[in-house]
């Protein structure tokens, strides 16, 4: 108690500081530093960060997992279309990705994951993924990468409508619209999007069909920000999120199951800048996650729900100390709260500190170095690094290094889930390495990153001597592989071709028994071909995915692909595009998890203004 | 790795064995006579539950063997099976199906799907099937056994019962349903009188029932596992052992576990009763009113059971990769021989 109104004092001290100073000074050069800071741009010295372009986010616009399957290195466990689809990255567990949005990590406190097909695909204006171990900055859980949802507020003079609409196969549909509107005071983006589905694919080879997969979803965003001078803005992120899933059969076993989740973020951002060197950028944001679990869909006044409540104020003050050293320091203090009908009520507070810096020790080589620790009552929580370095060579080949400590702290359901719960687990721990090797030239750039992570106290669900599911820290793991990707842009007059290829080789062991960790695919890849003739775009996708092991079967590798096309009608009124996606082409039978068979080809229609 | 070897060499040599065999006078009933069933419940999320046959003289042992009789999965858990006459009734819990195949064969005749809802334990009397439901996980109301008409293999009524039925034995036409508890926790056992499908009574027992057998005086025993301290079970509920006079379906003693003590398997044979849990396999004898404090076999035994002076036991190993089966001398307590089975192997069967 003392120590969250020892925060509270500071924060509101820091508010107040912020609207004297304000006033006093008057005069600010703007030119050297921007209003907003970003982690993952700004303090990733050593890390491969690379973005996904709006045009891919547009086209798979239904469905963030298929978005990043298909132009990503995160290998994602979907349990059948449009169910729960938990991401791997390098081999690491689904708790092991951190996906932060707008830099607030919202990983579910009850299972440590996220499901990003319980997450609106069409809000964000910047998808990011980061690979490597990021738990100083991003928190719990970024052990094998983390994934960057963004909305970008800006103060440029604009207005914007954007709608897309999508037809498919199994009466599947997809429905948003986007208004900004921008001027050099204020900023605000509306957006609302609808996605459905009967999702009642034939499961090929088998006289069965994908019953009980219906599912829809909504979302709404509110973003806004106004600018009180060229020192200092207010802004806010609202999301709203609702699901209601029916839970599909598998080949084995039937299903009548139902789940619904409801979601509300809401982040508002004071950044204010101190002097021409110094920016503080204050946080509060509020986050309520909801699930909703119907053992008979077509009885819903019988379920078992779970929710959590999280606060969350953050100070960050960042210090431009000289052009070669920037400082950044952050106090944040945490509460969740949750409650369920498998726990009572349950709180944890955290208190964090941070401490990051960057610096240009020579014209070639720099440096990011970052600390971290936890306070959490009853709860030991490790001292966490990270430490990065790059060296240029010259303007086209950078190579970089990495280390650091990262971790995993338990979940609500590790700790407190009736029957099972483990209130003594520690947190997962998890160090990492890479060399990095980066290759920039004028329309190409390739990248070779090889890494090793090694984590132990790993959580595992085991039966215990009354033969009831309970978890502890138990095993050992050991991943090491390498990531390539290509990326080339090129053209014969205004034939214009991009060319995108990732490929992974993990190794992903259990110390104990040597064997291969489950469902992690040694090898992996995909890659994009992009044609562009004046209005006219061509696209074709192609994902490879290794065999996996799942307890004691295989589920086979397989190779899928998508293509399609879309056309700028310019005789029309604000010159629609419209597109046509034949998905899963060569018609595959293929699992991403054990007997949750995915559909075969099926079909798209797009539509998408900009007025 | 060399066991693996040794047994996989073992059983294709016991398979040439049969072939040379073909002619020998005494016609077999299938391939699957005189030996073990092992049922494995096999993976909860997409899996599906396997048998293994172990012939009684360990010489042939074949995974799989109803999926590659059949071609076909058995669903996903299997929780147990029963048998009548000729019949195995192969119940799949969350595959809500029970496959009802040729007990030597495992050729497949039929399959119950229909009015089933998370079904768990069958058993046999006055010429019908009576299959124990949980109904849904979240309902304490809707459950209930299942009646099976064996001449159509359909369900034909369904007799309402409380919460969480597990096990169900049948003494002449006379029912014992052990209510465990689903997904809560039960302490009773309820009667059925089958000639007319009713409710005799429901008896109070121990936290936890659930395995039963019928003794040499005829007295239903069940056993109650009681409940272990942990955190979120803070205070240790004693498991015990219930004795049911049949005559007069009335509890008629109640030995209480030492602490500690939370058996999850029991059986009877040739008067003793032996108990399974993670410490080892337990044995006293049928008239003793004490449960003894040692093991005569320490290795962890999720299910035991004893035929013909040898004891079976079953290990679950890491929950993740393939279990055993143990098979020990009852005389000496001795191992014979260790088999590599399914994941998570359940119950134990013979045939």
């Amino acid at each position: 108690m003392i120590l969250k109104q020892a925060i509270f004092t500071c924060f509101f001290f820091c508010c107040i500081t912020n609207v004297f100073s304000q006033k006093d000074s008057i005069e600010v050069k703007f030119s050297e530093i921007h209003l907003a800071i970003s982690k993952v741009k700004d303090f990733s010295k050593g890390y491969s960060v690379s973005s996904i372009s709006d045009t891919l986010v547009v086209r798979d616009i239904k469905s963030l997992t298929n978005i990043l399957r298909f132009n990503s290195f995160i290998y994602f466990k979907e349990e059948g279309l449009g169910m729960v689809s938990s991401p791997s990255f390098r081999g690491t567990n689904s708790s092991q990705t951190a996906v932060l949005w707008n830099g607030i990590n919202i990983n579910s406190q009850l299972l440590g994951q996220v499901d990003f097909n319980a997450l609106s695909s069409n809000s964000y204006d910047d998808i990011t993924v980061r690979s490597g171990g990021g738990s100083v900055l991003f928190g719990s859980g970024a052990i094998g990468g983390t994934v960057h949802l963004d909305n970008t507020i800006d103060f440029t003079t604009q207005t914007k409508h954007n709608f897309i609409g999508n037809y498919g196969s199994f009466n599947t549909k997809h429905i948003s619209y986007q208004f900004k509107k921008a001027t050099d005071k204020t900023h605000i983006n509306i957006g609302l999007g609808y996605n459905a589905s009967e999702n009642d694919y034939k499961y090929l080879k088998s006289n069965l069909f994908n019953e009980n997969g219906s599912f829809s979803n909504f979302n709404a965003d509110v973003n806004f920000g106004y600018q009180f001078s060229t020192k200092s803005n207010i802004k806010l992120f609202a999301n709203a999120f609702a699901a209601d899933r029916n839970l599909s059969r598998t080949l084995n076993a039937p299903s009548n199951d139902s789940y619904e989740d409801f979601t509300l973020r809401n982040l508002l951002e004071w950044n204010y800048k101190l002097s021409t060197k110094e920016l503080l950028s204050t946080k509060l944001a509020y986050l309520f996650d909801q699930f909703t679990f119907f053992d008979n869909n077509n009885n819903r006044a019988l379920f078992s729900r779970g929710n959590t409540k999280r606060t969350l104020s953050k100070i960050d003050y960042n210090n431009f100390i000289s052009k070669k050293i920037q400082l950044n320091g952050v106090l944040e203090f945490e509460n969740t709260a949750a409650i369920g009908s498998t726990f009572q009520r349950q709180n944890r507070t955290i208190f964090t500190t941070i401490l990051s810096l960057n610096h240009q020790l020579f014209k070639k080589l720099s440096y990011g170095a970052q600390f971290r620790k936890d306070y959490i009552k009853d709860f030991n929580s490790p001292f966490l690094y990270s430490l990065g370095l790059e060296y240029k060579f010259n303007s086209t080949y950078t190579l970089s290094v990495n280390t650091s400590k990262n971790f995993r702290i338990p979940t609500f359901n590790d700790l407190y889930w009736t029957p099972g719960g483990n209130p003594d687990l520690e947190s997962e721990n998890a160090y990492q390495f890479e060399l990095g090797n980066k290759l920039h030239f004028k329309n190409k750039s390739f990248q070779f990153n090889t890494f090793y992570i090694k984590t132990s106290n790993l959580i595992q669900w085991l039966p215990n001597d009354s033969g009831i599911w309970s978890p502890i820290n138990v095993n050992e793991t050991e991943n090491y592989g390498l990531e390539v990707s290509y990326n080339h842009k090129f053209n014969y007059g205004l034939h214009l071709f991009q060319f995108n290829i990732n490929y992974s080789y993990t190794i992903a062991k259990n110390l104990e028994t040597n064997k291969q960790l489950f469902l992690v695919p040694k090898h992996r890849a995909n890659f994009l071909i992009d044609y562009n003739y004046k209005k006219i775009t061509v696209f074709y996708q192609q994902l490879f995915n290794d065999e996996v092991s799942f307890l004691v079967d295989t589920i086979p590798y397989f190779t899928v692909a998508n293509i399609g096309i879309n056309y700028q009608i310019q005789s029309l009124k604000n010159q629609p595009t419209v597109g046509f996606k034949i998905n899963n082409i060569y018609n595959t039978y293929y699992q991403n998890t054990l007997n949750r068979p995915m559909p075969g080809i099926n079909f798209q229609i797009t539509t998408n203004i900009n007025f | 790795m060399n066991i693996r070897k040794v047994v996989v060499l073992s059983a294709l040599i016991g398979v040439l064995f049969s072939c040379n065999n073909t002619n020998e006078p005494e016609l077999a009933l299938g391939d699957y006579e005189n030996g073990i069933l092992v049922t494995n419940e096999g993976a909860f999320s997409g899996g599906t539950g396997t048998v293994n046959f172990i012939s009684n003289d360990f010489s042939v042992q074949v995974e799989k063997v109803f999926n590659k009789v059949n071609g076909e999965n058995i669903g996903t858990i299997l929780q147990s099976a029963g048998f009548n006459g000729d019949n195995i009734f192969l119940i799949a819990n969350v595959g809500n199906k029970i496959s009802v195949a040729n007990r030597f064969t495992m050729e497949k005749s039929t399959e119950i799907t229909a009015d089933l809802s998370n079904p768990r334990y069958i058993a046999f009397a006055n010429g019908k099937g009576y299959v124990t439901n949980w109904g849904d996980g979240t309902d304490v109301e809707d459950d209930y056994v299942a009646v099976i008409n064996l001449t159509t293999n359909l369900v034909e009524s369904k007799i309402p019962v409380i919460e969480g039925p597990e096990q169900i034995i049948a003494n002449g036409n006379t029912l014992y349903i052990s209510h465990k508890g689903g997904f809560g926790s039960g302490n009773s056992v309820t009667v059925i009188n089958a000639v007319n499908n009713s409710v005799i009574t429901n008896l109070q027992v121990g936290d936890i029932p659930d395995e039963m057998a019928i003794d040499n005086s005829g007295n239903v025993l069940v056993s109650c596992e009681g409940k272990a301290e942990t955190p979120w079970n803070p205070t240790e509920v004693l498991g015990s052992l219930v004795k049911i006079n049949t005559t007069t379906n009335e509890v008629i003693s109640t030995i209480n576990y030492a602490s500690g003590f939370h058996p999850g398997a029991m059986t009877i044979d040739n008067q003793s009763i032996y108990f399974g849990s993670s410490a080892g396999v337990y044995k006293m004898s049928e008239n003793a009113t004490e449960i003894p404090s040692s093991t005569i076999i320490a290795t962890i035994a999720s299910a035991v059971s004893v035929k013909d002076d040898k004891i079976y036991v079953t290990n679950a190993s890491d929950f993740s990769n393939n279990g055993t089966l143990t098979v020990f001398d009852g005389a000496t307590n001795t191992q014979l021989q260790e088999f590599t089975v399914g994941l998570i192997p359940g119950k134990i069967y013979f045939n």
